[in-house]
């Protein structure tokens, strides 16, 4: 073994997070892997954990909890035709020798189960050889703080954001750390990773005696607090859109000039592109883009990046939940599709070039090929250029959600708002909510110009309608037409 | 070497040694589950899953700080919760520590844990997948039961991309500081299917796909031949749908397409919106504000003791026991759904956690609704997403799959662009069909059980071409 061992930083939170003390209560993994080779080609063990705390404050309620520490180990092994898992919600060495033993006997219960199946042989690879160390940079560590003095300074933001404004009939915040910790190991690899995670949401929710509106701010990502940072200015703000939609108009459906936010820039490129091109939906057929490959889907101003290397950001990691390291996949490039983001199992069966995108929504469930942080790159006009291309047009805010359709090529992002624009300014007319669809290569190839901004935004993500992960997405502002509802 | 491991007794004695504690519940969960993952007739990955952990919640009485004080108790409550897995004995009183100082740290208005009661039994629990001997063997029966039905459909141009199969058995041990010890055993089976339809050509980019996913708590329940015949249908016909034009006029949802629209009415006839000040429903008044009620009544119910349903149950989170209740009757609040706290703290009946969402159907045929002499009616039976916004009311989403019931009674099939518009507004002028169905109300892996029409014809909403 070579060891290669990257980044260290002093641990702030603890023992359990540190990666020598992770060594030590895995040292026994390399042997259960090898035990298990003696009978089979491939085997692979990911022992994961998470801890930490939510607060949840609210008007005459507090809630504290710490995090479920979600403890487990999953046993993968392959027989060179198909994949087994054993997955435990135990760590002890006595468990997960156990559950090694029943991977052996499942397995030899999928070859004999008395169905003749043609099975197609599965040559799973275990990596260059790799031992490392990995763990998030935290600049204010979250253990600075005490639990008392962090409901103090939420409470206090959450005070702020209710006495701006009299029509505001209830804020909102919520905050949580976490320290999520990885073992991966296989016949070549013994990989710790240490995540530290913060995030703050504040949602104010206002009411003109009937109507309800509501608006939000978020925050954080993998560090500490440092990315919690929220002044005066955005949170009067939050609570100035809350009002102003109080009054916003149904968008009359129709084709517009639009800018997209960063927020909802971001959303276009994971719905339409990201999930477009994770490689599990290329071997089951469900993935148009597998056909696309070195072919254009957008106009040349269009570059999209999956990159789990992004510092600070939410989707942001060091290996995979495969063991693969992290490194940045540009799935389009001037327009032109360049290639996918694939699992260990999906880049097996396909022959193409593993990517770090086999996740796992936890322990206890399979890994896919899924994002990490997904953005548009910069282009070169600034915002305030492009939003005064805007004649006639919408400038879109605040992505809330989307759907993806990797088949269909079909596209549902949901925004919050929308301020119309006329000869480059706004009217002052908001429009909520704002449903954008459409067919991906239009809206891709109608990108005319992209700003030299760049945020990006803390979210979560689903594979179809389960198998939820932190990702992050965004980009800079991006000019395009869609189809507005 | 002997391994202590963590029970509930055990940690029963470590709160009865805490009187600083007011009160406590302890949930004790195991689960055992089997997933099969398959692509085509290929077996991608076969899991074996067994978790077990105990969620502790304690609560603490003490001053309200300075300033903040709220209700009438005269103390605060603190609550706080902590979950251990078997192998934390040795940290037990560590983390009861912890959570009883975050208990400490938080202030909210008093209220009362329930006392016991007699339980309803309510079957939650599939007797076939015991009879199958275990869930390795039930997800298997799944996925053959699917393959031969996609076999079925091969002549059709339709085959199986891939599937998913879920089978868990679960049970949980309830008990609390006022006396309460429950338990209960549950089934949860849910597949995933994704079938292509391809047409006269061999371009693989002009194939359609649909994707369906169900849940439930038995095998039987999940009609998994009929699921793959319809979604078959769906993705024959989405091969062949035109993009949707923009129209003001009748339009029907249908199937699973529909449930997520009673969401926000669920939402808003909960005690702790209205505590949250956040319900748009008052009492004894309309739902539609100031709309006219023109459709058919609105009657909104909550099952908690339907026989296998997928949020049924025989007592809730608080050991509350599970009932069954009213919440909309002919489109006014007539009881709020209302767990314990949020009952103390309004003043309302306690219902628990709501059960089964079930919305009375209407007395017109689907096939009624669906004709219209004057204009096209749109039927839309998938969306790509639910996005209906529990709060706003508001509705924004694609059409995956939609129909166009044109006068002269051809029937063309349609998706893309969207469907705008506000289920408080829509709901006034609604007309039900009197065919009904179950389905899930949100989402997957964490939705309920929806029973009610299987179409509802709305006429203020808005369709925006694709």
């Amino acid at each position: 073994m070579s060891p290669s061992t990257q980044r260290h930083t002093p641990d702030p939170t603890g023992e359990s997070a540190n990666p020598s003390v992770l060594r030590a209560q895995f040292a026994y993994l390399p042997d259960v892997i090898a035990e298990l080779e003696r009978s089979i080609p491939y085997a692979s063990a990911l022992a994961t954990s998470s801890s930490g705390v939510r607060l949840a404050l609210r008007d005459s309620e507090q809630g504290v909890s710490r995090r479920d520490p979600s403890a487990g180990v999953v046993l993968t092994a392959s027989d060179g035709y198909e994949i087994e898992e054993v997955a435990v919600g135990a760590t002890d060495e006595a468990s997960v020798r156990d559950a090694s033993r029943r991977l052996l006997e499942g397995l030899r219960r999928t070859r004999g189960g008395g169905r003749e199946r043609n099975r197609l042989p599965l040559n799973l690879e275990p990596g260059d050889r790799l031992s490392a160390d990995y763990v998030t940079p935290v600049v204010i560590s979250p253990d600075s703080l005490s639990l008392a003095e962090k409901l103090a300074r939420f409470e206090d933001l959450r005070q702020r954001a209710r006495k701006i404004d009299s029509r505001v009939v209830q804020a909102m915040a919520r905050y949580g750390d976490a320290v999520e910790t990885k073992v991966f190991v296989n016949r070549a690899r013994f990989i710790t990773e240490v995540v530290h995670r913060a995030t703050l949401n504040v949602t104010v929710f206002v009411s003109d005696g009937n109507a309800r509106r509501y608006n939000w701010l978020s925050r954080g990502g993998t560090g500490g607090l440092e990315s919690l940072e929220v002044d005066e200015g955005a949170l009067a703000n939050v609570t100035e859109i809350a009002v102003a939609l109080l009054g916003a108009k149904p968008m009359e459906p129709g084709v517009y000039d639009s800018v997209v936010d960063p927020s909802v820039a971001g959303i276009l490129a994971h719905e339409a592109f990201g999930h477009g091109v994770e490689t599990d939906m290329f071997l089951k057929g469900r993935a148009r883009g597998a056909h696309y490959i070195g072919k254009r889907v957008g106009s040349d101003l269009v570059t999209i990046v999956d990159d789990p290397t992004v510092p600070g950001a939410n989707g942001t990691y060091f290996i995979d939940d495969e063991g693969q390291s992290a490194s940045p996949t540009c799935i389009i490039r001037d327009g032109i599709l360049l290639g996918g983001l694939s699992d260990l199992y999906s880049a097996t069966r396909l022959g193409i070039a593993r990517t770090a995108n086999g996740r796992r929504e936890s322990f206890e469930r399979k890994p896919y090929a899924r994002m990490s942080n997904t953005f548009f790159t910069p282009g070169k006009h600034s915002v305030e250029e492009v939003l005064a291309s805007l004649d006639h047009g919408m400038y879109i805010c605040q992505g809330a959600n989307g759907m993806e359709d990797p088949k269909g090529w079909g596209i549902q992002v949901g925004a919050h708002f929308a301020r119309e624009y006329r000869h480059g300014k706004p009217t002052g007319v908001l429009y909520a909510p704002v449903s954008i669809t459409g067919y991906v290569p239009d809206v891709l190839g109608d990108v005319t110009m992209v700003a030299n901004d760049f945020h990006l935004h803390p979210g979560g993500c689903g594979k179809g309608w389960k198998e939820y992960i932190t990702v992050g997405d965004g980009g800079p502002h991006v000019r395009t037409r869609l189809q507005l509802a | 070497m002997v391994t202590r491991t963590l029970t509930a007794d055990t940690i029963v004695q470590a709160l009865a040694r805490r009187p600083e504690i007011a009160g406590w519940t302890l949930t004790r969960r195991r689960r055992h589950g089997t997933q099969l993952y398959v692509i085509g007739r290929d077996v991608e990955n076969t899991r074996e899953v067994t978790t077990e952990d105990f969620t502790i919640t304690v609560f603490h009485d003490h001053p309200w700080p300075v300033g903040r004080e709220t209700g009438t108790a005269g103390h605060a409550r603190g609550v706080s919760s902590v979950k251990l897995v078997p192998g934390d004995t040795a940290h037990l009183e560590s983390r009861l520590d912890e959570v009883i100082m975050m208990a400490s740290l938080v202030h909210n208005p008093a209220y009362e844990l329930p006392s016991p009661e007699t339980l309803p039994n309510v079957a939650l629990s599939d007797p076939l997948i015991t009879a199958l001997d275990g869930t390795r063997r039930a997800v298997w029966e799944m996925a053959e039961e699917v393959w031969e039905a996609c076999d079925r459909e091969a002549s059709t141009g339709v085959r199986l991309s891939a599937g998913e199969f879920f089978v868990t058995v679960s049970d949980r041990e309830f008990r609390t500081s006022k006396g309460i010890h429950a338990s209960s055993e549950t089934t949860h089976v849910a597949v995933e299917i994704a079938l292509l339809a391809r047409g006269a050509s061999d371009d693989p980019t002009l194939e359609a796909e649909t994707f369906r996913p169900v849940e439930a708590r038995r095998v039987v329940d999940l009609r998994l031949a009929s699921q793959v015949a319809e979604a078959s249908r769906f993705a024959r016909d989405t091969l062949r749908a035109q993009p949707t034009e923009t129209r003001d006029g009748p339009v029907v949802v249908s199937g699973s397409a529909l449930p997520p629209f009673f969401d926000p009415f669920v939402f808003h006839s909960g005690a702790q919106a209205a505590y949250m000040k956040l319900s748009r429903f008052t009492p004894d008044h309309s739902v539609f504000g100031d709309h006219a009620m023109t459709g058919d009544p609105l009657h909104v119910s909550s099952h908690a003791l339907r026989p296998f349903g997928l949020s049924s149950h025989s007592f809730d989170g608080d050991g509350v026991p599970g009932r069954d209740t009213d919440m909309i009757v002919g489109g006014t609040l007539f009881a709020r759904h209302a767990t314990s706290r949020y009952a103390q703290y309004l003043g309302v009946p306690v219902t628990g956690e709501p059960g089964a969402v079930v919305v009375r159907a209407g007395t017109t045929p689907l096939v009624e609704l669906l004709r219209d002499p004057g204009s096209p009616v749109v039927e839309i039976v998938a969306f790509s997403s639910p996005n209906v916004d529990d709060i706003t009311g508001d509705v924004g989403c694609e059409i995956r799959l939609g129909y166009e019931h044109l006068p002269n009674g051809e029937v063309r099939p349609i998706k893309g662009g969207a469907l705008a518009g506000n289920v408080f507004d829509a709901f006034a002028s609604v007309r039900f069909s009197q065919e009904t169905q179950e389905a899930l109300i949100s989402g997957f892996g964490g939705g309920g059980l929806y029973v009610g029409p299987r179409g509802a014809r709305f006429e203020g909403m808005r369709v925006a071409g694709g």
